[in-house]
């Protein structure tokens, strides 16, 4: 009777096959190579994990699977947000309060015929007409969003599209103050009280986007004379920066510091940072990296030399300047791990410095394997004889670096790098509208789940009681 | 030990070639010496060290003749200076169910063919079996069995057949011992003591705990002379239960140390799912003269303390319990499994008084 028993104990789940298997894990599975364990497995970041198995790869345009039967029936309870809800549709609602202290009354709704277009040129009738469109358009987004699930997420989406719109719309008119101007007047003093809403909002995007255009759109001629809720003054706070359903999350401030202390090193991607607006993501890299630990920049401030230099001498001046900064950190603080960290063309600086300086690791944000010189990783680079630890981050829809080319890379370096690949992102890592709403997520949600994913690389490297592994150059044998 | 509080030490630097960390090897001791061989952490581990604990050191001896591959989870048993080593993971996937000899005297490796038992197939392949020395016989109980010919597409099967192997014999031989009362479970990774009353003239043979889909708890008795397998009860307070653990005889008592036990459910947290578990660092002891699980009085500061491990090896040497290496729950390091490189022992008892020879070694060694 006892083989009996043996049989029906022996069918063992799936899960149990998981447990048995992390319970024994003495060796190395059989498709380990020794090339695979120079380089971490590849992270994906919002995206399935059986992208593989699709006969498309294209994540714009997934094959549809036909055969599938569609449930109809069963109601399934959506997994709750990964933000703080409540506090998320708070400050979602905070431009429609601010409107609806504004108005007196509910405001006229058909206030578009009620406004005299007399003697309008042609280029006020397009810029006005435009305007009607993408605030008509926004509020049905609105309409169609209330109550739905992850509205926070796709408010903050239909208006980062309308701000799209409005920037397309102002650049036809080549950014014309006066009729920018006019435009915003006529629309603070004749929309209705959901319009008006709609329309703080945009303007508030609008301002993190451009905030010096706003501004002087908003200071028009007779802007100083208006008083209350609409005056620029009582503007200014609602104004300053965009609202997001994941700030001031509970669930997301749980970055935790590295341990070690470490120093991350930020690698100029440009001569100059004399436009501080150029660089806004870059500033929000920065901030978002500074909760893992201490951020120092590199400054290149070339001044208007830079205008003279060439493209060479400009790229030799910022790898000078982030040596410096590295020697400068090493004896200021001596004994803490630096890391370098460079974004997009950064990157690339990031690991020409690495080759000199001893530091920990380096990150490459929006890594690009295509350069004006052509491919990265060609036999003579020097990237591949490199021997400090790299994580690149690169975009699923990156045109400058396709997985594929950046896993052959991995593969032929001799030390130990990471990938992380994050969904739907283009070079600079921004995510498309499409993936943000079926996610739920925003730009700033991505962002920081990739520097949560950035710090435990820095970490594991920091906390592995190993040095690095590194495997005997092809090219130099063990000369070293 | 009445009252005094039991602390555990940590032996710092040891000197001689440090093992590398591991989990799922096995430790015996002869005389002063742990003997560990196989487990491993990202690849089967085939060295053997040897610790002598008279002189904190470390040391790797020359092996010669048959010398096996490595292996992990496996059964080891000494009998005077004459190891055996049976079955284990040898590759991923991969379970052996050969029989080695080491021979500590002259540190010389055979491979033995035991004759199959008379009434049925030799032993499968296996891992995270007990493997005990009881009087002159190795009992051999349960562990896990791959039917899958394919390494990456595992079948496991837990066992519970009992084998048999009369060490006295050349040349060995299996045998399918006849038992009577309930068998126990199928089950992995518990352990097997060997406890032999020789006031009563009984020797038992002791499994407690392991793994068959859940973490198990329960204590089985195997009288060795009747071949009768019995479910005592036991008093004191139950430990968790638990696998991977260690469970090492030192006088009448059975130090458990360890192993992969189920999350406890807060009182204030709900809903606990009963398949999560995690690595302790607790001891429980169960007094065989007894049957009583003793409470064991720690001396409870958490710097002087073993972190919480599964897959460690313990002995008993003298009166002391040592602990090394083993993994730190799930801890990772990329996709390297984190395992503990340290070094404990636990002083569960009044030492004896020193013999003549150790007190005129300490008395040279002074000089």
């Amino acid at each position: 009777h006892s083989v009996n028993s043996d049989k029906q104990n022996s069918i063992i789940s799936e899960k149990d096959r998981g447990v048995i298997a992390m319970d024994h894990c003495y060796a190395r599975p059989l498709n380990w190579t020794p090339e695979s364990s120079f380089f971490q497995p590849t992270k994906l970041l919002l995206m399935p994990p059986d992208s593989k198995d699709r006969k498309s790869t294209n994540p714009l345009a997934p094959e549809q699977e036909i055969d599938d039967i569609v449930d109809i029936e069963t109601v399934t309870t959506p997994p709750s947000e990964s933000y703080d809800k409540a506090k998320a549709i708070y400050a979602m609602d905070e431009c429609d309060r601010h409107a609806v202290f504004a108005r007196v009354n509910q405001g006229n709704e058909n206030w578009e015929d009620t406004i005299s277009r007399v003697n309008w040129t042609p280029a006020q009738n397009r810029l006005f007409n435009g305007m009607v469109k993408i605030l008509n358009s926004d509020r049905l987004a609105r309409l169609a969003h209330t109550d739905a699930y992850h509205e926070p997420v796709l408010r903050r989406i239909a208006i980062d599209k309308s701000v799209k719109r409005i920037r397309h719309l102002f650049s036809t008119i080549s950014w014309n103050p006066r009729l920018t101007q006019w435009l915003h007047q006529l629309l603070i003093d004749n929309l209705c009280t959901e319009y008006l809403g709609a329309y703080f909002d945009m303007l508030q995007t609008l301002k993190s986007k451009l905030p010096a255009f706003v501004d002087k759109m908003m200071y028009g001629p007779n802007a100083s004379s208006r008083v209350g809720a609409t005056s620029n003054e009582s503007l200014f706070h609602l104004l300053k920066r965009p609202w997001d359903p994941f700030a001031n999350n509970p669930n997301q401030t749980r970055t935790r510091k590295l341990p070690g202390n470490p120093i991350l090193i930020i690698v100029p991607s440009s001569p100059s940072i004399a436009n501080p607006n150029q660089l806004r993501r870059q500033h929000k890299w920065i901030s978002l990296l500074s909760t893992l630990s201490t951020v120092v920049a590199v400054h290149t401030n070339m001044g208007n030399s830079a205008n003279r230099l060439t493209m060479i001498s400009c790229a030799d001046q910022m790898l000078t300047a982030t040596r410096a900064k590295v020697q400068e950190v090493k004896s200021d603080y001596p004994g803490r791990p630096i890391v370098l960290v460079g974004f997009n063309v950064g990157s690339a600086l990031a690991l020409q410095v690495a080759q000199v300086e001893h530091v920990v690791c380096v990150v490459c944000l929006g890594f690009s394997l295509l350069t004006a010189e052509g491919r990265r990783g060609e036999p003579d680079d020097s990237l591949l004889e490199l021997q400090c630890p790299v994580l690149f981050v690169i975009g699923q829809c990156s045109n400058t670096s396709l997985r594929e080319d950046i896993e052959d890379l991995r593969e032929r370096m001799r030390v130990e790098n990471g990938l992380i690949v994050v969904g739907c992102a283009d070079d600079y890592l921004r995510v498309s509208k499409k993936k943000k709403r079926a996610e739920g997520v925003t730009q700033g949600a991505v962002d920081r789940l990739v520097v949560e994913n950035v710090g435990e690389f820095i970490s594991g490297l920091l906390l592995s009681p190993f040095p690095p592994q590194m495997r005997q150059s092809p090219i130099h044998g063990s000369s070293e | 030990m009445a009252g005094k509080a039991l602390q555990w030490k940590s032996v710092s630097d040891p000197s001689g070639p440090q093992p590398r960390p591991r989990h799922g090897h096995r430790a015996v001791a002869i005389k002063d010496l742990m003997v560990v061989f196989g487990g491993g952490n990202e690849g089967i581990v085939d060295e053997l060290h040897v610790y002598n604990t008279a002189t904190n050191q470390w040391f790797v001896p020359v092996t010669k003749g048959d010398i096996p591959p490595g292996c992990a989870a496996y059964g080891f048993v000494v009998d005077g200076t004459r190891l055996l080593v049976f079955g284990g993971m040898v590759e991923y996937g991969k379970y052996s169910n050969e029989l080695y000899e080491l021979q500590a005297s002259r540190w010389e490796w055979k491979k033995l063919k035991p004759k199959p038992p008379k009434t049925g197939p030799p032993p499968c392949p296996r891992l995270g079996h007990s493997f005990t020395l009881v009087n002159n016989k190795v009992y051999l109980f349960g562990g896990l069995a791959n039917d899958s010919d394919d390494p990456k597409n595992n079948i496991p099967r837990y066992l519970n057949d009992l084998y048999a192997l009369d060490i006295r014999a050349s040349p060995v031989q299996w045998e399918i011992p006849a038992t009577h009362g309930p068998t126990p479970p199928p089950r992995e990774s518990h352990t097997g003591v060997a406890y032999v009353d020789k006031a009563q003239g009984k020797s038992f043979l002791v499994v407690y705990g392991g793994m068959s889909g859940c973490r198990l708890g329960d204590l089985w008795f195997l009288n060795t002379d009747t071949l009768t397998w019995s479910k005592p009860q036991v008093s004191g307070i139950m430990p968790l239960p638990r696998s991977l653990h260690t469970s090492t005889l030192i006088g009448n008592k059975m130090y458990v140390f360890g192993g992969w036990v189920p999350v406890v459910a807060d009182v204030v947290k709900t809903a606990t799912n009963e398949k999560e578990w995690k690595c302790t660092s607790t001891m429980a002891c169960l007094n065989l003269d007894t049957l009583t699980w003793e409470d064991i009085l720690l001396e409870n500061s958490d710097k002087n303390l073993p972190c919480a491990r599964a897959g460690h090896c313990a002995v008993g040497i003298n009166t002391r319990l040592y602990v090394w290496s083993g993994r730190d729950g799930y801890r990772k390091a990329w996709n390297n499994q984190v395992c503990c490189k340290d070094l404990w022992y636990l002083e569960v008892d009044k030492p004896q008084t020193p013999g003549r020879v150790s007190l005129v070694k300490a008395g040279t060694h002074s000089l």
